[in-house]
């Protein structure tokens, strides 16, 4: 399929979203929510053991632009309508604020996971989606299913745990563990 | 994950506090007097005394009991409101259920602490995790709210008065925040009139920061209301000459009215027109002049100024009729304005 181009208008549609998400008020509620994933994440003695290091980011404009423009071109190679806007941004784009987790062992995804799960249930957090484990190897699936974790297909040469959050009403956070 | 967690609901009762972060403009004793009121009238009334200085609890029992009240507070069997929230600050548990002391057939105390400057202290930290959306700021910040509900359901209780310190502390921000309406009182003096520039604007700011704090709360869980309504004023403490303030005191009167106008009532309907929805004409929902010895003689015998062994029985007709005045106008707006 030859890859789609986009209008002018298409265009101005994007950068609009993107001025939106860069005013005060949408930035000052990602950047909170990013203190609040990271103060999440830093209450836990038991989890901190298990942990390389954490790196937590807050979408920019040109990646944010960059999705943006990446999913209206698949929605018009489609054929269907692309119909993200400012007022369902934060629900649409799930990754605006991301906190990753790394660890050095395999096996210590089994206690991470655990960790994670119960500080999410006591600080009520609300999962959307997984924990999903995105792999590549075989045997790598196999001892995350074992341990209870979803697998999906990985092409990349690497592995991660990605659990899609809802902190409050408006906004989605993508932890990921790899 | 979410909902494995049943909040407590809010109990009918109205909160009500008497603020005005000014000391000496007669708040506890308006608010005592106000609760003996309207439990005279058939209201079920639980005092909190907030104020880490006790003055309402020591208004109302003795200085033995209280001595041992507080004592004893920091035990296991502790009565005040210190050993209630103390598993909070200790992190290790919720609220701990105590029980009011009765006094007379409806009117109940939750016994103040002066411990209650370390809950003050833990507050700050507990309004930080509260902004980080940590499960355990919200559980401090509404610790006092959720003893008062678990009391407020326990008696029947109607209305709930929060006496409180002079001050802007964190501790009467959670007050304030969990009251359904606030009265302010105002002394008849210039600096009393001086202190009514301040108070709308910390107000409002409490309200907004709040606000923030709950978009972003977890669904579902106890949370302090957040929406104090401005309910009046009440000018306090002026001398009379023929039946209306004298001469020296009426200046005073005026400016009160002028600076609760612009200073709490206009910076209330400029950020939320609900929360201050009367006029200010409508807003003076009484006064008090001074009822000389009444006051003091109060205090000392625990009682309402009314049945005080002091003054004549004139003077006492007239103290009760002023609490009384305003009981029921306070009945007559809470059971109105609070439905708006």
């Amino acid at each position: 399929m030859s890859k789609a181009k986009l209008s002018k208008r298409e265009h101005g549609k994007i950068e609009r979203i993107v001025d939106y998400y860069l005013n005060g008020e949408c930035q000052e509620l990602v950047r909170r929510c990013e203190l609040q994933v990271k103060a999440l994440f830093s209450t836990s003695d038991d989890l901190a053991q298990h942990l390389h290091s954490t790196k937590s980011r807050i979408k920019d404009r040109e990646r944010l632009r960059d999705k943006l423009i990446r999913k209206a071109i698949e929605c018009k190679q489609l054929g269907q309508q692309f119909d993200i806007t400012e007022n369902n941004l934060f629900e649409r784009v799930t990754d605006l604020v991301g906190y990753r987790i790394l660890h050095l062992h395999t096996k210590q995804i089994e206690a991470i996971n655990r960790i994670v799960l119960s500080l999410l249930q006591s600080e009520r957090w609300v999962v959307i989606e997984g924990p999903i484990a995105r792999t590549w190897d075989d045997e790598f699936r196999d001892y995350f299913q074992e341990v209870g974790i979803e697998t999906r297909d990985n092409k990349r040469m690497y592995t991660n745990v990605t659990i899609f959050l809802k902190p409050m009403n408006r906004l989605d956070v993508r932890v990921s563990c790899r | 994950m979410a909902g494995t967690h049943k909040p407590a609901k809010r109990h009918s009762a109205k909160r009500i506090v008497i603020y005005n972060h000014k000391g000496g403009v007669g708040k506890t004793t308006l608010t005592i007097n106000l609760a003996f009121a309207l439990a005279s009238i058939g209201k079920n009334v639980l005092l909190v005394d907030s104020d880490p200085q006790c003055n309402i609890t020591s208004y109302l029992i003795d200085d033995i009991t209280l001595d041992d009240l507080l004592d004893h507070s920091d035990e296991d069997e502790g009565k005040t409101i210190w050993s209630s929230i103390k598993p909070l600050i200790e992190a290790t548990g919720d609220v701990k259920t105590i029980e009011p002391i009765q006094q007379g057939r409806r009117l109940f105390l939750l016994p103040g602490d002066i411990r209650l400057s370390e809950f003050e202290a833990d507050l700050n930290k507990f309004w930080t995790e509260c902004l980080e959306r940590r499960m355990r700021g919200f559980r401090g910040v509404c610790g006092l709210s959720i003893l008062v509900n678990q009391v407020s359901e326990a008696h029947d209780i109607d209305y709930v008065f929060y006496d409180c310190g002079p001050n802007i502390g964190p501790l009467n921000k959670v007050i304030l925040l969990d009251s359904d309406c606030f009265i302010v009182p105002a002394a008849c003096d210039l600096f009393s009139v001086r202190a009514l520039k301040t108070l709308g604007h910390t107000l409002a700011g409490w309200i907004k920061s709040w606000s923030t704090i709950v978009n972003q709360a977890p669904d579902g869980i106890y949370l302090l209301p957040g929406q104090p309504k401005f309910l009046g004023y009440i000018p306090q403490r002026f001398r009379v000459y023929r039946e209306e303030p004298s001469s020296t005191y009426r200046p005073f009167y005026s400016k009160i009215e002028k600076n609760v106008n612009s200073e709490i009532l206009s910076i209330f309907k400029k950020e939320d027109s609900s929360l201050a929805s009367r006029s200010i004409r409508d807003l003076r929902i009484g006064e008090v002049k001074d009822f000389g010895p009444l006051a003091t003689a109060g205090q000392s015998e625990g009682r309402p100024m009314w049945e005080v062994s002091k003054g004549s029985p004139d003077q006492r007709d007239a103290a009760r009729q002023s609490f009384l005045d305003i009981a029921n106008t306070i009945i007559r707006l809470t059971e109105s304005h609070m439905s708006d």
